[in-house]
């Protein structure tokens, strides 16, 4: 079969041969090992690295959390909260891997963040690492006041993995009566088992989370059910029958990236079920192109992108 | 997966780095990336600010170790850019410490080596083969707002300086306009012209771009003047030649037709003669003519002596060394029509 895809950004495509030589395009696996190493090496920092650009808390809400303030910042005065989960994969990563996104939006928006450390596939199969992600929002949610957290303004937000445990915590807050979430931030969501979408299999052995990586991430996730008849849409949000009454959401996707179909129908979905959504698909973006090439113009303005809507959304 | 990013942040300046920039500027040629996008891997790699400046296509990009574009001047170490006139490329750290300074040579020559060939792909800043334009603005009968508007297409500034160059024959280069027989460019003043041994080829004066018909004509007379088949020149500028364009206009007087008659006898007569008068009008002496002909001084000078009788003038004085000079001009002036 052949396989159509948009080229890659020149520059994105050139760092693509750095990257694919640390871990090939199709993560079997075999090498989710090396996909935590890397992850563990690459992109996570320390507490105490963490604390020298914030204040930093850590708390056993029945899950690990980590808890960001601005320095020095008093705790009396509420702030707007931002409830975080990490990408991976579904299978690697802690909550404080992608704190330098955390870190970037807390310098430009004054507000508290929480990020979770939910148990990983394949070890905790579907429905732990979800149901972690929602045990810590609902912890949060009852301790808003001595979080310093305004009820009125808490988002949930999540890059790939996270993306997709982010829709889902937004799915079980409103199905549930959780918290009264003011948006939903989802960077390149991994939201749909099926393989279904044209973008879901055009990737195969290159760019960055191809079609093979995301069955391996799924079957991980849901074992046997993957791509089944079976599967909760607080696994994949995607299978979601009922849109309605969803926070605000702002979906970001590479124009070249196997979840890119996915995400623009979870948008339309949105606004055809009534709802809010911004959707922004960056020219030649594989996924997570803003950490493949951080100093590029569009990955700025990628990262820009995000802070206006936070901004936005969490405006008083 | 994403967090795999900053790999290309945290290159080692030591340990196999040199390596990885290679083939990282590979890599952007093979995505044929822009030359922001290459001034901006350089700054990256080498945590510093880097830079190009391309005149002739008023092209100055610098950009900072974040990547942000920030103009500034030019500083620390810079390489030219072969064929760009005044071109080159920066990066801002001139280092004495011996692993880091060899480091950015080579990221610096790999930043000159790929912003050469986006250079090359992109052409003279007009899209490659945009023949009608270039047809335009050689043409003195085309009216002025057609010729500046041909030159906005070509991405020539309006207050640059322009030359053009003239092939009878050859590959055609980017961007050129078959006019005749004639492949025909436009460059920036001061670039220089590959020349080709194989093919004729002439370029006019610098001009403004309302002048450049002019720069063609000139050329096409220069042109006039090379020869492929013969000993003589196969690339001549115009504005060398200087007056000795105006021969052009006289080639069918009598005075013209009577000296070109004489001289060729005189080289009918011996199969070295043309090679030999044209290295004597052409060299500074008759020693450095010997070792362009690969002849013995003596040899040579025997052969002058039969060749100045021959013509009937000396070819030692001043006055005898310019009256072979124009013959011979005359000659190719009438070769070559």
């Amino acid at each position: 079969m052949q396989r159509v895809h948009p080229p890659f950004d020149p520059e994105i495509a050139a760092a693509l041969v750095a990257v694919n030589e640390a871990l090939p395009s199709s993560v079997t696996p075999e090498l989710v090992g090396r996909l935590r190493e890397l992850t563990a090496a690459g992109h996570t920092m320390s507490v105490a690295e963490i604390g020298e650009h914030a204040d930093v808390r850590e708390v056993d809400a029945g899950v690990p959390l980590l808890v960001l303030r601005p320095k020095g910042s008093d705790p009396a005065v509420p702030l707007p909260g931002l409830y975080f989960m990490h990408g991976g994969g579904m299978m690697a990563g802690n909550n404080r891997t992608g704190a330098d996104w955390l870190l970037g939006w807390l310098a430009e928006i004054p507000m508290v963040v929480v990020s979770v450390d939910y148990r990983l596939a394949p070890e905790h199969p579907h429905p732990a690492p979800v149901e972690d992600c929602y045990t810590g929002l609902t912890w949060v949610g009852e301790h808003l006041a001595d979080l310093g957290i305004d009820p009125a303004r808490l988002v949930v937000a999540g890059g790939s993995a996270g993306g997709g445990l982010a829709a889902a915590t937004a799915l079980m807050a409103r199905d549930r009566g959780g918290p009264r979430l003011r948006g939903q931030l989802l960077v390149c969501p991994m939201i749909d088992d099926r393989a279904s979408t044209p973008s879901s299999t055009e990737l195969v052995g290159e760019g960055v989370w191809d079609s093979v990586s995301n069955a391996t991430g799924w079957s991980a996730l849901l074992g046997e059910a993957a791509g089944g008849p079976d599967v909760s849409p607080y696994a994949a949000p995607a299978r979601a029958t009922d849109l309605a009454d969803l926070p605000p959401a702002f979906i970001e996707v590479g124009s070249v990236e196997t979840f890119r179909d996915e995400a623009v129908a979870y948008a339309s979905r949105l606004w055809q079920s009534g709802g809010q959504a911004e959707l922004h698909v960056w020219l030649g973006g594989c996924h997570g192109f803003d950490e493949v090439v951080p100093h590029a113009p569009m990955s700025r303005e990628a990262r820009a992108s995000r802070v206006n809507w936070l901004r936005r959304v969490l405006a008083e | 997966m994403r967090e795999l990013a900053g790999r290309m942040r945290a290159i080692d300046p030591r340990a196999g780095a040199a390596l990885q920039v290679v083939a990282h500027f590979d890599a952007l040629v093979e995505a044929r990336a822009g030359l922001e996008a290459t001034v901006r891997a350089a700054a990256v790699l080498a945590g510093c600010a880097a830079g190009l400046v391309v005149p002739g296509r008023r092209v100055r990009v610098r950009v900072e170790p974040d990547g942000r574009r920030v103009d500034g001047e030019v500083t620390g170490l810079s390489v030219p850019l072969p064929g760009y006139a005044g071109a080159l490329v920066w990066v801002e750290r001139a280092s004495e410490e011996p692993g880091r300074a060899e480091f950015d040579r080579v990221l610096v020559d790999r930043l000159a080596t790929t912003a050469g060939i986006v250079l090359d792909r992109t052409g003279t800043g007009f899209p490659a083969g945009d023949a009608a334009a270039v047809e335009l603005l050689v043409d003195a009968t085309a009216d002025e707002a057609a010729r500046l508007d041909a030159a906005r297409r070509l991405g020539l500034p309006p207050e640059g300086s322009f030359a053009v160059t003239v092939r009878a024959g050859g590959p055609p280069p980017p961007g050129a306009a078959r006019l005749g027989d004639l492949l025909v460019t436009i460059n920036p003043a001061g670039s220089p012209v590959k020349g080709d041994p194989a093919v004729r080829s002439a370029s006019g004066p610098a001009v403004a771009v309302g002048d450049l018909p002019l720069s063609f004509g000139q050329a096409v007379l220069a042109l006039r003047l090379t020869t492929v088949d013969e000993p003589g020149p196969s690339h001549v500028d115009a504005a060398e030649a200087g007056g000795l364009l105006a021969l052009a206009g006289g080639g069918d007087s009598p005075a013209a037709t009577a000296e070109v008659t004489h001289l060729d006898r005189v080289l009918a007569a011996h199969p070295w003669a043309l090679a030999t008068l044209t290295a004597v009008a052409a060299e500074p002496s008759l020693r450095a003519a010997a070792a362009v002909l690969h002849v013995h001084h003596s040899t040579l000078q025997s052969r002058v002596d039969l060749l100045a009788q021959a013509l009937g003038y000396a070819l030692a004085t001043p006055a005898g060394r310019t009256r072979l000079t124009v013959a011979l001009v005359l000659r190719r002036f009438r070769r070559h029509r």
